[in-house]
C-alpha cells in the first residue's frame, strides 16, 4: 500500500524524478564499472606478467631475499634439475624451469659496464612464460645453441653493439674466481619488470659452466595451468617442499611484479574515493527531491495527517519513496554496468598504450567484481533512505493545521 | 812409502769411479724435482723482491684510469705496507673520493671503507679497484707463491731482458685468477710482467712492469715502479700505476690493519 503510493507519488513529477534516477544509475555505473574495470586489470595484468616474466610464483632459497646481493650464488639450490622436474608434475602446474642469478661485467670489447644476469632454461622457459617472447625487441629469443646472449636494449645501446656482434662476460665463480667466456648478442629485451640498462640473459647450462656452480639454481619459476588455480598449487608446493625440510620459500606473483600490490592498492583507494564522492552526490540528490516533495505536499501532508494518518505512516510514505529511487537506480545502474562489462569484455578489452620504453600494450578485460556490485547496489539504497530521513521526519512533524493553512 | 801412499790415493780413486756413478745415477730421477724447486724459488724470491722490500713501508702512488686512450681519471693514494696480508690503501686524491680505505686485514680479508656513509663493507679480492683495471689482489697481494702452484716454463727475452717464463696455477678455485704467466728477470728476480687467465683458460688481463729510470725516491734500484694494466674487456682502455715516492721502514701500530679501526681514522 505504502510503496503503491510511494510509487505514484514519484511518478508526479516525472521530470525530477527521471533526473535523480539517472543520476542514481550514473554514480551506480560509475562504482560498478570502475571496481569491474580495476579487477578485470589486477586480474589481467597479473596474467600478462605471469606469462611474460615472473610465473605464477618462484621457488627459491630462504635466504635467497636477503642475501642476494651480498652472496648472489651462495643462496642456490643444489639439485636445480631435480627439483625442478619435481615440481614440474606437482598438479596444475603448466610447467617451470630453473634460473640462475648474477652479476658481472659485460664488454663489448670497446666498453665494458656491469650487467644483472640470469641463466635460463631455454626450452622449459618457453613452456612456462607462454608470452615470454613478446618482450623481445629486436633479433630473436634464446634457443639451444651455446654462446647466445639476449641484453636489455638499453644495455645493447650503451655498449653500441648490434644483433650478431660478440660480447665477453666476465663473472666472479661460486668459489670466488674469476671467469670469461665469450658469446653472440641474438636479441634485445625491453619490459617492465627488469631494468634494461642493466639486463643480461644466456643460457641455464652456459650461465652453470661460466659460474662452476654444477646444476645449482637461483630460482624455480612455476606456470599455472589455471590463473584461480595458483594459491592451491603454492599451498601444495610448500607442503610438498615442507616434507623434505629443505629451506625453501615461496613467492607469488603479486609479490614478484613490481609495485603490482601498491598499484592495486592504489586504484582501490581512488576507487573507494570516487565512490565516496559519488555517495554525497547522489545522496545530496535523493535528499533534495524528498525535501522539495515535502515542500510541495505540505497540504497534501496536512490533508493526509487530518483524515486520521500516523505520523509514522507519513514517515514511511517518504522513506518508501526515497528507497523506490534508490531500488530502481541501483538496479538500472547494475544492469547497465554489467552490460557494459560483458560488451567491452566480449569486443577484445580496453587497450591500454605500451608503458614508456616497452613494447607490450596491456588489454584489461572488464570483469564483475562482487564486492564492488554489492557497494554499487546498496549505496543508493542506503543512501536514499538515510537522505529521505530528514525531509520524512519533517513531513511527519507538520502540524496538520499549519500544513492545510499553506499556500 | 810414497808408493804405498800412492797405491792408497790410486785405490781410493779407483773405488770413487762407482760410487760417484751411483751418487749420479741417484740423482737422475730428481731432475725434475729440482726444476720444481727452481720454479718455487724463482717465484720466492721474486715475491721476497716485493714483499720484503716494501714491508714496513708507505708507498705514495698515483692511478690513472685511461678510457679510449685518453687519461680520464686520476687518484692519488697511500699504500701502508706492513706485510704480504696486512695492507692499507687510502685515497687521498680527488676530494670526492678523499678518506676511501681498501684493506687487507689477513688472507682474503678485504675491506673497502667509505666515509660518505661511514661504512665499511667487506669486498672480494677480485672487486675491481676504483672502477679501474685493477682488481683489489692486484694491488694489495703482490706476495703469489701463498695462492698458485709455480711451474718453470723456460727462459725467455722479454723488452730484451733474460728472464725466467713461470705458469702459476691456482691451488683452489677461490683465488682470483685460475693461472697466470709470470715472466722474471733472471738478474735481480723482480718481476716483469703478469698475464692472467681465468678458468675458462682466457686471458684476461696484462699487467705490465716497469722501473723508472732514475729510481723513484726510497725505491731499489731496479724495483719495478710502474704498473700498466689492460684487459680484454676494453681495448682502448688501461690503469697506470706509478709509485712516487717510497718511505721505508715507517713502522706502523698494529691497529692500521683492524676492519674495526677503520672509521675511526
Amino acid at each position: 500500500m505504502i510503496l503503491q503510493l510511494a510509487f505514484k507519488n514519484l511518478l508526479r513529477n516525472r521530470r525530477r524524478t527521471l533526473l535523480t534516477e539517472v543520476s542514481i544509475i550514473f554514480g551506480v555505473l560509475v562504482i560498478i564499472g570502475t571496481g569491474n574495470f580495476i579487477n578485470g586489470m589486477q586480474r589481467d595484468w597479473a596474467k600478462f606478467e605471469i606469462d611474460s616474466s615472473t610465473g605464477a610464483f618462484q621457488v627459491e632459497h630462504r635466504d635467497y631475499q636477503d642475501l642476494r646481493k651480498s652472496e648472489t650464488l651462495k643462496v642456490t639450490m643444489g639439485s636445480g634439475a631435480e627439483l625442478v622436474e619435481r615440481i614440474g608434475k606437482m598438479p596444475n602446474v603448466r610447467a617451470a624451469f630453473g634460473k640462475l642469478n648474477f652479476s658481472g661485467m659485460v664488454s663489448s670489447g670497446l666498453k665494458s659496464t656491469f650487467f644483472d644476469g640470469r641463466g635460463v632454461d631455454v626450452a622449459r622457459q618457453k613452456q612456462t612464460l607462454s608470452r615470454q617472447e613478446d618482450l623481445i625487441v629486436a633479433g630473436k629469443s634464446l634457443d639451444e645453441t651455446a654462446g647466445g646472449v639476449i641484453l636489455g636494449e638499453d644495455l645493447a645501446a650503451m655498449l653500441g653493439i648490434r644483433i650478431g656482434d660478440p660480447v665477453t662476460i666476465v663473472v666472479r665463480t661460486f668459489h670466488g674466481g674469476l671467469n670469461l667466456t665469450y658469446g653472440t648478442l641474438v636479441g634485445t629485451k625491453n619490459g617492465r619488470h627488469f631494468p634494461s640498462t642493466i639486463y643480461l640473459e644466456m643460457r641455464l647450462e652456459d650461465a652453470q659452466r661460466l659460474l662452476r656452480v654444477g646444476d645449482r639454481v637461483s630460482q624455480v619459476v612455476v606456470g599455472a595451468t589455471d590463473f584461480n588455480a595458483i594459491p592451491g598449487m603454492m599451498r601444495h608446493v610448500e607442503a610438498a617442499l615442507r616434507t623434505d625440510s629443505i629451506p625453501y620459500a615461496l613467492r607469488g606473483y603479486a609479490e614478484l611484479i613490481p609495485i603490482y600490490a601498491q598499484a592495486i592498492a592504489s586504484f582501490k583507494v581512488i576507487s573507494a574515493a570516487v565512490g565516496f564522492v559519488l555517495f554525497i552526490l547522489v545522496g545530496g540528490g535523493i535528499g533534495n527531491v524528498m525535501a522539495m516533495a515535502v515542500m510541495e505536499r505540505k497540504r497534501e501532508i496536512g490533508t493526509l495527517r487530518a483524515l486520521g494518518m500516523e505520523k509514522n505512516q507519513v514517515r514511511r510514505l517518504f522513506l518508501a519513496e526515497g528507497l523506490v529511487i534508490g531500488v530502481i537506480g541501483a538496479a538500472a545502474g547494475l544492469a547497465l554496468a554489467s552490460v557494459l562489462t560483458v560488451f567491452i569484455a566480449s569486443h577484445g578489452g580496453i587497450h591500454l598504450p605500451p608503458a614508456p620504453g616497452t613494447t607490450q600494450e596491456l588489454i584489461i578485460f572488464p570483469q564483475m567484481d562482487p564486492f564492488m556490485s554489492v557497494f554499487g547496489v546498496s549505496m543508493p539504497l542506503l543512501v536514499g533512505v538515510v537522505a529521505a530521513w530528514w525531509p520524512a521526519s519533517r513531513s511527519a512533524n507538520l502540524n496538520p493545521v499549519d500544513a492545510l493553512a499553506e499556500d | 812409502m810414497q808408493q804405498k801412499r800412492c797405491t792408497k790415493r790410486r785405490g781410493w780413486g779407483i773405488r770413487a769411479v762407482p760410487l760417484i756413478g751411483m751418487l749420479l745415477m741417484a740423482f737422475v730421477p730428481l731432475a725434475g724435482l729440482a726444476e720444481e724447486i727452481t720454479a718455487l724459488q724463482i717465484l720466492d724470491r721474486a715475491d721476497d723482491q716485493w714483499d720484503l722490500n716494501l714491508r714496513n713501508a708507505t708507498v705514495e702512488l698515483e692511478f690513472l684510469v685511461y678510457r679510449e686512450n685518453a687519461l680520464r681519471k686520476t687518484y692519488r693514494m697511500t699504500l701502508k705496507y706492513q706485510d704480504t696480508d696486512h695492507v692499507l690503501a687510502e685515497t687521498t686524491f680527488p676530494p670526492r673520493n678523499e678518506g676511501e680505505k681498501m684493506l687487507q686485514a689477513g688472507r682474503k680479508n678485504y675491506w673497502l671503507f667509505l666515509p660518505n656513509i661511514n661504512r665499511a663493507v667487506r669486498i672480494s679480492e677480485s672487486n675491481s679497484l676504483s672502477n679501474s683495471d685493477f682488481s683489489n689482489t692486484d694491488l694489495l697481494s703482490p706476495r703469489l707463491s701463498k695462492e698458485y702452484t709455480p711451474k718453470l716454463l723456460g727462459s725467455e727475452k722479454l723488452r730484451d731482458e733474460d728472464t725466467y717464463k713461470l705458469e702459476l696455477s691456482a691451488r683452489d678455485e677461490s683465488t682470483a685468477y685460475a693461472r697466470i704467466i709470470y715472466w722474471v728477470r733472471k738478474t735481480d728476480y723482480f718481476p716483469l710482467r703478469r698475464d692472467f687467465y681465468t678458468f675458462s683458460q682466457q686471458l684476461l688481463k696484462r699487467l705490465d712492469m716497469k722501473a723508472s729510470s732514475p729510481a723513484v725516491a726510497g725505491a731499489p734500484h731496479g724495483m719495478p715502479d710502474t704498473f700498466v694494466m689492460s684487459s680484454v674487456l676494453e681495448r682502448d682502455k688501461k690503469t697506470v700505476v706509478r709509485y712516487v715516492k717510497v718511505t721505508p721502514g715507517t713502522g706502523f701500530p698494529p691497529e692500521t690493519f683492524r676492519e674495526s679501526a677503520l672509521m675511526k681514522r
